[in-house]
Protein backbone atom coordinates (compact mmCIF):
# COMPACT_ATOMS: atom_id res chain seq x y z
CA UNK A 1 0.00 0.00 0.00
CA UNK A 2 2.66 2.60 -0.40
CA UNK A 3 1.83 4.98 -2.54
CA UNK A 4 4.80 7.44 -2.26
CA UNK A 5 2.06 10.53 -3.09
CA UNK A 6 -0.68 9.42 -1.36
CA UNK A 7 -3.49 11.28 -3.69
CA UNK A 8 -6.29 13.45 -2.02
CA UNK A 9 -8.63 11.38 -3.32
CA UNK A 10 -7.21 7.97 -2.45
CA UNK A 11 -6.90 9.52 1.05
CA UNK A 12 -10.77 9.70 0.65
CA UNK A 13 -11.18 5.58 -0.39
CA UNK A 14 -8.96 4.98 2.76
CA UNK A 15 -10.81 7.17 5.22
CA UNK A 16 -14.25 5.20 4.16
CA UNK A 17 -12.67 1.75 3.87
CA UNK A 18 -11.02 2.08 7.30
CA UNK A 19 -14.42 2.83 8.83
CA UNK A 20 -16.35 0.74 7.13
CA UNK A 21 -17.58 -1.70 9.54
CA UNK A 22 -17.90 0.67 12.55
CA UNK A 23 -22.06 -0.17 13.12
CA UNK A 24 -23.69 1.72 15.64
CA UNK A 25 -24.37 -0.36 18.71
CA UNK A 26 -28.30 -2.03 18.49
CA UNK A 27 -29.00 -0.72 21.87
CA UNK A 28 -28.06 2.98 20.78
CA UNK A 29 -31.44 4.49 19.44
CA UNK A 30 -33.37 2.72 22.57
CA UNK A 31 -30.55 4.60 25.14
CA UNK A 32 -31.32 7.91 23.14
CA UNK A 33 -34.68 7.89 23.48
CA UNK A 34 -34.49 7.64 26.56
CA UNK A 35 -31.86 9.84 27.66
CA UNK A 36 -32.91 13.36 25.73
CA UNK A 37 -36.18 13.27 27.80
CA UNK A 38 -34.10 13.08 30.66
CA UNK A 39 -30.99 15.65 29.95
CA UNK A 40 -34.47 18.35 29.13
CA UNK A 41 -35.45 17.82 32.46
CA UNK A 42 -32.52 18.22 33.94
CA UNK A 43 -31.71 21.41 31.67
CA UNK A 44 -35.12 22.75 33.05
CA UNK A 45 -34.72 22.08 36.60
CA UNK A 46 -30.91 23.28 36.32
CA UNK A 47 -32.86 26.99 35.03
CA UNK A 48 -35.01 26.80 37.79
CA UNK A 49 -32.87 25.74 40.87
CA UNK A 50 -30.61 28.53 39.33
CA UNK A 51 -33.71 31.04 39.27
CA UNK A 52 -34.69 29.83 43.34
CA UNK A 53 -30.96 30.08 43.63
CA UNK A 54 -30.85 33.17 42.57
CA UNK A 55 -33.75 35.08 44.00
CA UNK A 56 -32.50 33.29 47.03
CA UNK A 57 -29.01 34.56 47.16
CA UNK A 58 -30.41 38.11 46.87
CA UNK A 59 -33.57 37.66 49.79
CA UNK A 60 -31.65 35.45 52.42
CA UNK A 61 -27.76 35.98 52.27
CA UNK A 62 -27.33 34.15 55.79
CA UNK A 63 -29.49 31.42 55.46
CA UNK A 64 -26.83 28.77 54.55
CA UNK A 65 -26.00 26.36 57.95
CA UNK A 66 -22.85 24.36 58.59
CA UNK A 67 -25.03 21.56 59.47
CA UNK A 68 -27.69 20.26 56.53
CA UNK A 69 -30.70 20.84 58.76
CA UNK A 70 -31.83 21.98 62.65
CA UNK A 71 -34.72 19.97 62.39
CA UNK A 72 -35.66 20.42 66.25
CA UNK A 73 -35.49 24.26 65.87
CA UNK A 74 -34.60 24.05 69.52
CA UNK A 75 -31.04 23.76 69.36
CA UNK A 76 -30.89 25.46 73.02
CA UNK A 77 -33.40 22.93 73.98
CA UNK A 78 -31.07 20.47 72.74
CA UNK A 79 -27.44 21.82 74.53
CA UNK A 80 -29.82 21.96 78.14
CA UNK A 81 -30.43 18.37 77.83
CA UNK A 82 -26.73 18.05 76.07
CA UNK A 83 -26.18 14.84 78.26
CA UNK A 84 -28.19 13.04 76.33
CA UNK A 85 -26.85 11.74 73.09
CA UNK A 86 -28.39 14.63 71.24
CA UNK A 87 -25.53 17.16 72.09
CA UNK A 88 -22.83 17.62 69.28
CA UNK A 89 -19.43 15.51 70.19
CA UNK A 90 -18.06 19.19 70.58
CA UNK A 91 -18.01 21.00 73.68
CA UNK A 92 -17.84 24.66 71.84
CA UNK A 93 -21.31 23.45 70.08
CA UNK A 94 -19.69 24.34 67.00
CA UNK A 95 -22.36 22.55 64.96
CA UNK A 96 -25.26 24.10 66.88
CA UNK A 97 -24.33 27.64 66.65
CA UNK A 98 -25.59 27.79 62.91
CA UNK A 99 -28.76 29.67 62.28
CA UNK A 100 -31.74 28.51 63.28
CA UNK A 101 -34.60 27.28 60.92
CA UNK A 102 -37.96 26.15 61.52
CA UNK A 103 -38.11 22.62 60.75
CA UNK A 104 -40.47 22.70 57.54
CA UNK A 105 -38.08 25.41 56.28
CA UNK A 106 -35.39 22.96 55.55
CA UNK A 107 -37.26 19.83 54.92
CA UNK A 108 -38.67 21.74 51.77
CA UNK A 109 -35.85 23.90 51.07
CA UNK A 110 -33.57 20.65 50.52
CA UNK A 111 -36.25 18.25 49.17
CA UNK A 112 -36.70 21.17 46.30
CA UNK A 113 -33.21 22.24 46.29
CA UNK A 114 -31.62 19.43 46.34
CA UNK A 115 -32.59 17.94 42.69
CA UNK A 116 -31.95 21.16 40.75
CA UNK A 117 -28.52 21.45 42.25
CA UNK A 118 -27.56 17.92 41.30
CA UNK A 119 -28.77 19.04 37.54
CA UNK A 120 -26.12 21.61 36.55
CA UNK A 121 -23.52 19.24 38.01
CA UNK A 122 -24.75 16.73 35.63
CA UNK A 123 -25.78 18.73 32.34
CA UNK A 124 -23.84 21.47 32.96
CA UNK A 125 -20.25 19.91 33.50
CA UNK A 126 -18.44 20.08 30.74
CA UNK A 127 -16.89 17.07 30.42
CA UNK A 128 -19.23 14.97 32.17
CA UNK A 129 -20.70 12.24 30.24
CA UNK A 130 -23.40 10.83 32.27
CA UNK A 131 -24.77 8.34 30.66
CA UNK A 132 -21.72 5.74 31.30
CA UNK A 133 -19.89 7.61 34.21
CA UNK A 134 -18.80 4.98 36.42
CA UNK A 135 -20.48 4.49 39.46
CA UNK A 136 -18.56 5.91 43.10
CA UNK A 137 -16.88 3.04 44.82
CA UNK A 138 -15.89 2.49 47.89
CA UNK A 139 -12.28 3.58 46.97
CA UNK A 140 -13.93 6.97 45.21
CA UNK A 141 -15.52 7.52 48.82
CA UNK A 142 -14.18 8.76 51.76
CA UNK A 143 -14.17 11.26 55.19
CA UNK A 144 -17.11 9.33 56.35
CA UNK A 145 -19.41 11.54 58.54
CA UNK A 146 -22.12 11.02 60.41
CA UNK A 147 -24.17 13.17 62.52
CA UNK A 148 -27.43 13.80 65.12
CA UNK A 149 -29.72 16.81 65.40
CA UNK A 150 -30.92 17.76 68.75
CA UNK A 151 -34.05 14.92 69.27
CA UNK A 152 -37.23 16.05 69.79
CA UNK A 153 -38.19 16.41 73.44
CA UNK A 154 -41.32 15.27 73.69
CA UNK A 155 -40.88 12.38 70.94
CA UNK A 156 -37.23 11.39 71.12
CA UNK A 157 -37.36 11.73 67.61
CA UNK A 158 -34.24 12.47 66.16
CA UNK A 159 -32.52 13.24 62.87
CA UNK A 160 -29.48 12.38 61.59
CA UNK A 161 -27.17 11.83 58.56
CA UNK A 162 -24.15 9.89 57.00
CA UNK A 163 -21.84 12.23 54.61
CA UNK A 164 -19.04 10.67 52.10
CA UNK A 165 -16.98 12.85 50.20
CA UNK A 166 -15.57 11.88 46.53
CA UNK A 167 -11.69 11.52 47.78
CA UNK A 168 -10.74 10.04 44.48
CA UNK A 169 -9.80 11.90 41.69
CA UNK A 170 -12.54 10.95 39.00
CA UNK A 171 -15.75 11.93 38.37
CA UNK A 172 -18.21 9.28 39.75
CA UNK A 173 -22.18 8.44 40.16
CA UNK A 174 -23.97 7.90 43.05
CA UNK A 175 -27.08 5.58 41.94
CA UNK A 176 -27.38 2.96 44.73
CA UNK A 177 -29.19 4.03 47.97
CA UNK A 178 -26.55 2.05 49.83
CA UNK A 179 -26.78 0.20 52.69
CA UNK A 180 -28.14 0.93 56.42
CA UNK A 181 -26.97 -1.46 59.15
CA UNK A 182 -28.15 -1.79 62.99
CA UNK A 183 -26.07 -3.52 64.99
CA UNK A 184 -26.87 -4.46 68.29
CA UNK A 185 -30.30 -4.04 69.00
CA UNK A 186 -33.71 -6.05 69.40
CA UNK A 187 -36.89 -4.18 68.42
CA UNK A 188 -35.16 -2.19 66.14
CA UNK A 189 -36.73 -1.88 62.49
CA UNK A 190 -35.23 -0.21 59.60
CA UNK A 191 -37.49 1.05 56.55
CA UNK A 192 -37.51 3.41 53.77
CA UNK A 193 -38.65 6.83 54.53
CA UNK A 194 -41.84 7.57 52.48
CA UNK A 195 -44.22 10.17 52.34
CA UNK A 196 -46.65 10.59 55.54
CA UNK A 197 -44.49 8.07 57.46
CA UNK A 198 -43.52 9.61 60.86
CA UNK A 199 -40.52 10.73 59.98
CA UNK A 200 -41.88 14.03 58.27
CA UNK A 201 -38.69 15.71 58.25
CA UNK A 202 -37.19 13.82 55.63
CA UNK A 203 -37.14 14.53 52.16
CA UNK A 204 -39.69 13.57 50.04
CA UNK A 205 -38.14 10.47 48.03
CA UNK A 206 -39.73 11.93 44.94
CA UNK A 207 -38.06 15.02 45.08
CA UNK A 208 -34.50 13.07 45.68
CA UNK A 209 -32.16 13.20 42.88
CA UNK A 210 -32.36 9.54 40.78
CA UNK A 211 -28.64 9.85 40.41
CA UNK A 212 -26.09 12.23 41.99
CA UNK A 213 -22.71 13.01 40.03
CA UNK A 214 -19.65 13.44 42.55
CA UNK A 215 -16.71 15.67 41.23
CA UNK A 216 -13.04 15.34 43.13
CA UNK A 217 -14.13 16.99 46.47
CA UNK A 218 -17.91 16.93 46.37
CA UNK A 219 -19.93 15.22 49.15
CA UNK A 220 -23.55 13.55 49.40
CA UNK A 221 -25.10 12.49 52.21
CA UNK A 222 -28.01 10.72 53.36
CA UNK A 223 -30.49 11.30 56.09
CA UNK A 224 -32.09 9.13 58.58
CA UNK A 225 -34.64 9.49 60.98
CA UNK A 226 -35.13 7.56 64.70
CA UNK A 227 -38.73 7.46 66.22
CA UNK A 228 -37.98 5.63 69.08
CA UNK A 229 -40.84 3.34 70.56
CA UNK A 230 -42.59 4.97 73.57
CA UNK A 231 -41.42 2.89 76.53
CA UNK A 232 -44.30 1.18 78.26
CA UNK A 233 -43.39 1.96 82.14
CA UNK A 234 -41.52 4.91 81.99
CA UNK A 235 -42.38 6.74 78.47
CA UNK A 236 -41.48 10.57 79.59
CA UNK A 237 -38.36 9.78 81.31
CA UNK A 238 -36.06 8.39 77.94
CA UNK A 239 -37.19 11.09 75.68
CA UNK A 240 -37.36 14.05 77.58
CA UNK A 241 -34.73 16.50 76.87
CA UNK A 242 -33.94 16.46 80.51
CA UNK A 243 -35.28 13.51 81.46
CA UNK A 244 -32.77 11.12 80.51
CA UNK A 245 -29.85 12.76 82.26
CA UNK A 246 -31.13 11.91 85.53
CA UNK A 247 -31.63 8.22 84.69
CA UNK A 248 -28.29 7.59 82.68
CA UNK A 249 -26.23 9.68 85.28
CA UNK A 250 -27.88 7.46 88.06
CA UNK A 251 -27.99 4.05 86.32
CA UNK A 252 -24.20 4.00 84.82
CA UNK A 253 -22.52 6.71 87.61
CA UNK A 254 -20.62 3.93 88.86
CA UNK A 255 -19.18 3.07 85.30
CA UNK A 256 -18.44 6.19 83.70
CA UNK A 257 -20.01 9.08 85.62
CA UNK A 258 -18.30 12.11 83.48
CA UNK A 259 -18.22 10.70 80.31
CA UNK A 260 -21.23 12.04 78.84
CA UNK A 261 -22.03 15.90 81.10
CA UNK A 262 -18.37 16.70 80.01
CA UNK A 263 -18.54 17.98 76.77
CA UNK A 264 -21.30 20.55 78.30
CA UNK A 265 -19.81 20.82 81.32
CA UNK A 266 -21.34 24.28 82.21
CA UNK A 267 -25.03 23.25 81.54
CA UNK A 268 -24.35 19.72 82.99
CA UNK A 269 -26.03 19.85 86.45
CA UNK A 270 -24.87 17.66 89.42
CA UNK A 271 -22.44 16.10 87.64
CA UNK A 272 -18.91 17.37 88.19
CA UNK A 273 -16.64 17.07 84.74
CA UNK A 274 -13.91 15.20 85.29
CA UNK A 275 -10.85 15.62 82.53
CA UNK A 276 -10.07 12.48 82.64
CA UNK A 277 -12.77 11.08 80.97
CA UNK A 278 -12.89 13.80 78.51
CA UNK A 279 -11.52 11.61 75.48
CA UNK A 280 -13.49 9.03 75.77
CA UNK A 281 -16.32 11.41 75.46
CA UNK A 282 -15.33 13.26 72.04
CA UNK A 283 -15.15 10.09 70.46
CA UNK A 284 -18.71 8.68 71.21
CA UNK A 285 -20.41 10.87 73.60
CA UNK A 286 -23.48 9.86 73.88
CA UNK A 287 -24.07 5.92 73.94
CA UNK A 288 -21.80 4.76 76.78
CA UNK A 289 -24.40 5.67 79.22
CA UNK A 290 -27.39 4.42 77.11
CA UNK A 291 -28.79 1.33 78.77
CA UNK A 292 -29.60 -0.11 75.04
CA UNK A 293 -28.02 2.04 72.64
CA UNK A 294 -27.08 0.70 68.92
CA UNK A 295 -25.22 1.56 66.13
CA UNK A 296 -26.40 2.69 63.09
CA UNK A 297 -24.18 2.14 60.40
CA UNK A 298 -24.16 3.17 56.64
CA UNK A 299 -22.31 1.71 53.93
CA UNK A 300 -22.41 3.02 50.03
CA UNK A 301 -22.42 -0.88 48.52
CA UNK A 302 -22.51 -3.91 50.22
CA UNK A 303 -19.44 -4.74 49.47
CA UNK A 304 -17.49 -4.04 52.77
CA UNK A 305 -19.01 -2.99 56.54
CA UNK A 306 -20.09 0.42 56.99
CA UNK A 307 -18.32 3.55 56.37
CA UNK A 308 -19.76 5.66 59.47
CA UNK A 309 -21.89 4.80 62.23
CA UNK A 310 -23.69 6.44 64.77
CA UNK A 311 -24.69 5.60 67.74
CA UNK A 312 -28.73 5.99 68.89
CA UNK A 313 -30.52 5.04 71.81
CA UNK A 314 -34.11 3.12 72.07
CA UNK A 315 -34.86 0.97 75.46
CA UNK A 316 -38.00 0.19 73.72
CA UNK A 317 -37.28 0.02 70.32
CA UNK A 318 -38.01 1.98 67.52
CA UNK A 319 -37.91 2.69 63.50
CA UNK A 320 -35.07 3.75 61.63
CA UNK A 321 -36.15 5.76 58.72
CA UNK A 322 -33.94 6.18 56.01
CA UNK A 323 -33.51 8.51 53.12
CA UNK A 324 -31.86 8.18 49.69
CA UNK A 325 -28.44 10.16 48.72
CA UNK A 326 -28.57 13.99 48.15
CA UNK A 327 -25.72 16.31 47.42
CA UNK A 328 -24.58 17.81 50.74
CA UNK A 329 -25.90 22.01 51.03
CA UNK A 330 -22.61 23.64 50.63
CA UNK A 331 -21.55 25.77 53.22
CA UNK A 332 -20.56 29.66 52.95
CA UNK A 333 -20.04 29.60 49.70
CA UNK A 334 -23.18 30.57 48.46
CA UNK A 335 -22.87 30.18 44.84
CA UNK A 336 -23.45 26.71 45.44
CA UNK A 337 -26.13 27.12 48.13
CA UNK A 338 -28.66 24.82 46.65
CA UNK A 339 -31.55 24.91 49.44
CA UNK A 340 -32.59 27.97 51.16
CA UNK B 1 -23.01 30.21 11.42
CA UNK B 2 -23.41 31.45 7.93
CA UNK B 3 -26.82 29.35 7.02
CA UNK B 4 -26.02 28.51 3.10
CA UNK B 5 -22.36 26.49 4.77
CA UNK B 6 -24.93 24.86 6.16
CA UNK B 7 -27.24 24.22 3.30
CA UNK B 8 -23.75 22.83 1.79
CA UNK B 9 -22.63 20.88 4.84
CA UNK B 10 -26.24 18.84 5.12
CA UNK B 11 -25.99 18.18 1.38
CA UNK B 12 -22.14 17.02 1.72
CA UNK B 13 -23.40 14.43 4.50
CA UNK B 14 -26.22 13.47 2.68
CA UNK B 15 -24.23 12.76 -0.17
CA UNK B 16 -21.60 10.31 2.45
CA UNK B 17 -24.44 8.38 3.52
CA UNK B 18 -27.51 7.52 2.11
CA UNK B 19 -29.13 10.08 -0.19
CA UNK B 20 -32.39 8.88 -0.63
CA UNK B 21 -33.06 8.19 2.82
CA UNK B 22 -31.77 11.06 4.17
CA UNK B 23 -33.20 13.90 1.75
CA UNK B 24 -36.73 12.27 2.42
CA UNK B 25 -35.80 12.49 5.91
CA UNK B 26 -34.78 16.23 5.97
CA UNK B 27 -38.04 16.80 4.55
CA UNK B 28 -39.76 14.78 7.12
CA UNK B 29 -38.17 16.64 10.03
CA UNK B 30 -39.13 19.87 8.34
CA UNK B 31 -42.63 18.93 9.12
CA UNK B 32 -41.53 17.57 12.46
CA UNK B 33 -40.09 20.81 13.31
CA UNK B 34 -43.09 22.86 12.30
CA UNK B 35 -45.48 20.70 14.78
CA UNK B 36 -43.64 22.67 17.27
CA UNK B 37 -43.12 21.05 21.04
CA UNK B 38 -45.27 17.94 20.90
CA UNK B 39 -43.44 15.44 22.32
CA UNK B 40 -44.32 12.74 19.72
CA UNK B 41 -42.83 14.99 17.26
CA UNK B 42 -39.84 15.63 18.53
CA UNK B 43 -39.23 11.26 19.40
CA UNK B 44 -39.89 11.16 15.64
CA UNK B 45 -37.59 13.69 14.80
CA UNK B 46 -34.53 12.20 17.37
CA UNK B 47 -35.20 8.88 15.73
CA UNK B 48 -35.16 10.61 11.83
CA UNK B 49 -32.14 12.59 13.04
CA UNK B 50 -30.51 9.17 14.30
CA UNK B 51 -31.31 7.17 11.21
CA UNK B 52 -29.59 10.18 8.93
CA UNK B 53 -26.60 10.57 10.99
CA UNK B 54 -25.87 8.77 13.70
CA UNK B 55 -23.49 6.07 11.55
CA UNK B 56 -21.57 8.57 10.00
CA UNK B 57 -20.69 10.61 12.89
CA UNK B 58 -19.80 7.07 14.76
CA UNK B 59 -17.43 6.62 12.02
CA UNK B 60 -16.38 10.22 11.96
CA UNK B 61 -15.48 9.93 16.17
CA UNK B 62 -14.06 6.67 15.15
CA UNK B 63 -11.63 8.62 13.21
CA UNK B 64 -10.88 11.08 15.29
CA UNK B 65 -10.56 9.46 18.36
CA UNK B 66 -7.59 7.10 18.74
CA UNK B 67 -10.05 5.39 21.56
CA UNK B 68 -12.23 3.64 20.34
CA UNK B 69 -14.43 2.42 23.36
CA UNK B 70 -15.54 6.19 23.27
CA UNK B 71 -16.60 6.55 20.21
CA UNK B 72 -20.45 5.46 20.72
CA UNK B 73 -20.03 7.61 24.09
CA UNK B 74 -19.37 10.73 22.50
CA UNK B 75 -21.89 10.58 19.79
CA UNK B 76 -24.38 9.10 22.24
CA UNK B 77 -23.59 12.57 24.13
CA UNK B 78 -23.95 14.69 20.84
CA UNK B 79 -27.03 13.66 19.81
CA UNK B 80 -28.31 13.78 23.69
CA UNK B 81 -27.27 17.41 23.77
CA UNK B 82 -28.21 19.11 20.92
CA UNK B 83 -31.81 17.02 21.23
CA UNK B 84 -31.96 18.40 24.61
CA UNK B 85 -32.21 22.01 23.32
CA UNK B 86 -35.08 22.15 21.13
CA UNK B 87 -33.72 24.93 19.36
CA UNK B 88 -30.94 23.05 18.03
CA UNK B 89 -33.19 21.07 16.40
CA UNK B 90 -35.76 23.39 15.22
CA UNK B 91 -34.07 23.93 11.93
CA UNK B 92 -32.87 20.37 10.58
CA UNK B 93 -30.49 21.45 8.42
CA UNK B 94 -28.65 23.00 11.05
CA UNK B 95 -28.78 19.63 13.26
CA UNK B 96 -26.69 18.00 11.64
CA UNK B 97 -23.86 20.51 11.93
CA UNK B 98 -24.46 21.19 15.85
CA UNK B 99 -24.43 17.34 15.85
CA UNK B 100 -20.91 17.21 13.98
CA UNK B 101 -19.35 20.10 15.98
CA UNK B 102 -20.17 18.71 19.45
CA UNK B 103 -18.78 15.71 18.17
CA UNK B 104 -15.38 16.78 17.06
CA UNK B 105 -15.32 19.25 20.27
CA UNK B 106 -16.51 16.03 22.69
CA UNK B 107 -13.94 14.07 20.57
CA UNK B 108 -10.86 16.71 21.62
CA UNK B 109 -12.23 17.16 25.25
CA UNK B 110 -11.65 12.96 25.48
CA UNK B 111 -8.46 13.37 23.85
CA UNK B 112 -7.33 15.67 25.94
CA UNK B 113 -8.77 13.54 29.50
CA UNK B 114 -6.76 10.89 28.44
CA UNK B 115 -3.68 12.86 28.10
CA UNK B 116 -4.37 14.07 31.95
CA UNK B 117 -5.06 10.26 32.54
CA UNK B 118 -8.16 10.98 33.86
CA UNK B 119 -10.74 8.10 32.07
CA UNK B 120 -13.87 9.15 32.23
CA UNK B 121 -15.60 6.79 30.26
CA UNK B 122 -15.99 3.19 30.76
CA UNK B 123 -16.53 0.43 27.67
CA UNK B 124 -19.68 2.13 26.64
CA UNK B 125 -21.38 -1.53 26.33
CA UNK B 126 -19.66 -4.63 27.55
CA UNK B 127 -22.05 -6.59 25.09
CA UNK B 128 -21.06 -4.39 22.54
CA UNK B 129 -17.30 -5.56 23.01
CA UNK B 130 -18.12 -8.99 21.56
CA UNK B 131 -20.10 -7.75 19.20
CA UNK B 132 -18.46 -5.22 16.78
CA UNK B 133 -14.79 -6.37 18.33
CA UNK B 134 -14.20 -7.75 14.51
CA UNK B 135 -15.40 -4.29 13.16
CA UNK B 136 -13.18 -2.65 16.00
CA UNK B 137 -10.25 -4.81 15.45
CA UNK B 138 -10.39 -4.12 11.56
CA UNK B 139 -10.22 -0.25 12.37
CA UNK B 140 -7.80 -1.05 15.10
CA UNK B 141 -5.02 -2.55 12.85
CA UNK B 142 -5.75 -0.50 9.96
CA UNK B 143 -2.89 1.45 8.88
CA UNK B 144 -4.42 4.38 8.04
CA UNK B 145 -5.52 4.37 11.67
CA UNK B 146 -2.11 4.10 12.77
CA UNK B 147 -0.96 7.08 10.71
CA UNK B 148 -3.01 9.37 11.61
CA UNK B 149 -2.49 9.04 15.57
CA UNK B 150 1.45 10.14 14.28
CA UNK B 151 -0.62 13.92 13.54
CA UNK B 152 -1.36 16.74 15.29
CA UNK B 153 -4.83 17.38 16.51
CA UNK B 154 -5.57 20.14 14.32
CA UNK B 155 -4.03 18.25 11.12
CA UNK B 156 -5.93 14.69 12.02
CA UNK B 157 -8.85 16.81 12.36
CA UNK B 158 -8.67 18.98 9.24
CA UNK B 159 -7.90 15.71 6.96
CA UNK B 160 -10.68 13.83 8.42
CA UNK B 161 -13.23 16.70 7.82
CA UNK B 162 -11.90 17.73 4.43
CA UNK B 163 -11.76 13.98 3.39
CA UNK B 164 -13.92 11.79 5.56
CA UNK B 165 -16.98 14.13 5.89
CA UNK B 166 -16.15 16.27 2.68
CA UNK B 167 -16.66 19.16 3.87
CA UNK B 168 -14.92 22.67 1.87
CA UNK B 169 -12.40 24.59 3.77
CA UNK B 170 -14.57 26.96 3.96
CA UNK B 171 -16.99 24.60 6.37
CA UNK B 172 -13.89 23.24 8.34
CA UNK B 173 -12.71 26.17 8.91
CA UNK B 174 -16.02 27.48 10.62
CA UNK B 175 -16.34 24.16 12.30
CA UNK B 176 -12.72 24.21 13.78
CA UNK B 177 -13.24 28.30 14.59
CA UNK B 178 -9.88 29.30 12.54
CA UNK B 179 -8.74 30.50 9.32
CA UNK B 180 -9.48 29.25 5.61
CA UNK B 181 -5.64 29.94 5.43
CA UNK B 182 -5.02 27.44 8.21
CA UNK B 183 -7.26 25.06 7.46
CA UNK B 184 -4.93 24.57 4.19
CA UNK B 185 -1.66 24.87 6.10
CA UNK B 186 -2.95 22.11 8.59
CA UNK B 187 -3.91 20.45 5.34
CA UNK B 188 -1.05 19.98 3.31
CA UNK B 189 1.19 19.75 6.31
CA UNK B 190 -1.43 16.98 7.60
CA UNK B 191 -1.02 15.24 4.18
CA UNK B 192 2.62 15.66 3.88
CA UNK B 193 2.47 13.66 7.66
CA UNK B 194 0.24 10.92 6.29
CA UNK B 195 2.29 9.73 3.55
CA UNK B 196 5.77 9.79 5.51
CA UNK B 197 3.79 8.01 8.23
CA UNK B 198 2.73 5.60 6.04
CA UNK B 199 5.38 5.10 3.92
CA UNK B 200 8.01 4.05 6.76
CA UNK B 201 4.66 2.29 8.34
CA UNK B 202 4.90 -0.02 4.89
CA UNK B 203 8.52 -0.79 5.32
Amino acid sequence: MSEPGLTEDQLRERFHRAVAAVQPDPAALPRLRAAVPRRRVRRRRAWSGAAVLAAAVITLPVVHAAQPFNLSGDSTGGSVGAADHDRPPHPGGIRSDAPHRPSPGPQTGHGGGTDPSASPAASGTPTGLPVTLPACTRTDLGRADARQAAAEPDTGRLYGWFQLTNTGGRLCRVADPGVFTVGGAAGVQLTAHIAGDPAASLPDPAVLPAELLLAPGDSYLVRFAWVPQRCAAASPAPSGPSGPLPSAAASTAAAQPAADPAPGSSLAPGVDPSPSASPTPSASPSPSPAATGFALGYAPDTASGPAATTALRGDCGGTVYRSGPERTPAGPTASATPAP
Amino acid sequence: MCPTSVTNVTGAAVAITLPGAARRVGSRMGLAAAAADATGASVDQLTDTYRAHYRSLLRLAALLLDDLSSCEDVVQEAFIRVHAARRRVRDPEKTLAYLRQTVVNLSRSTLRRRLLGLRLLPKPMPDMASAEEGAYDALERDQLKAALRGLQRRQREVLVLRYYADLTEAQVAELLGISIGSVKAYGSRGLAALRVQMETGDE
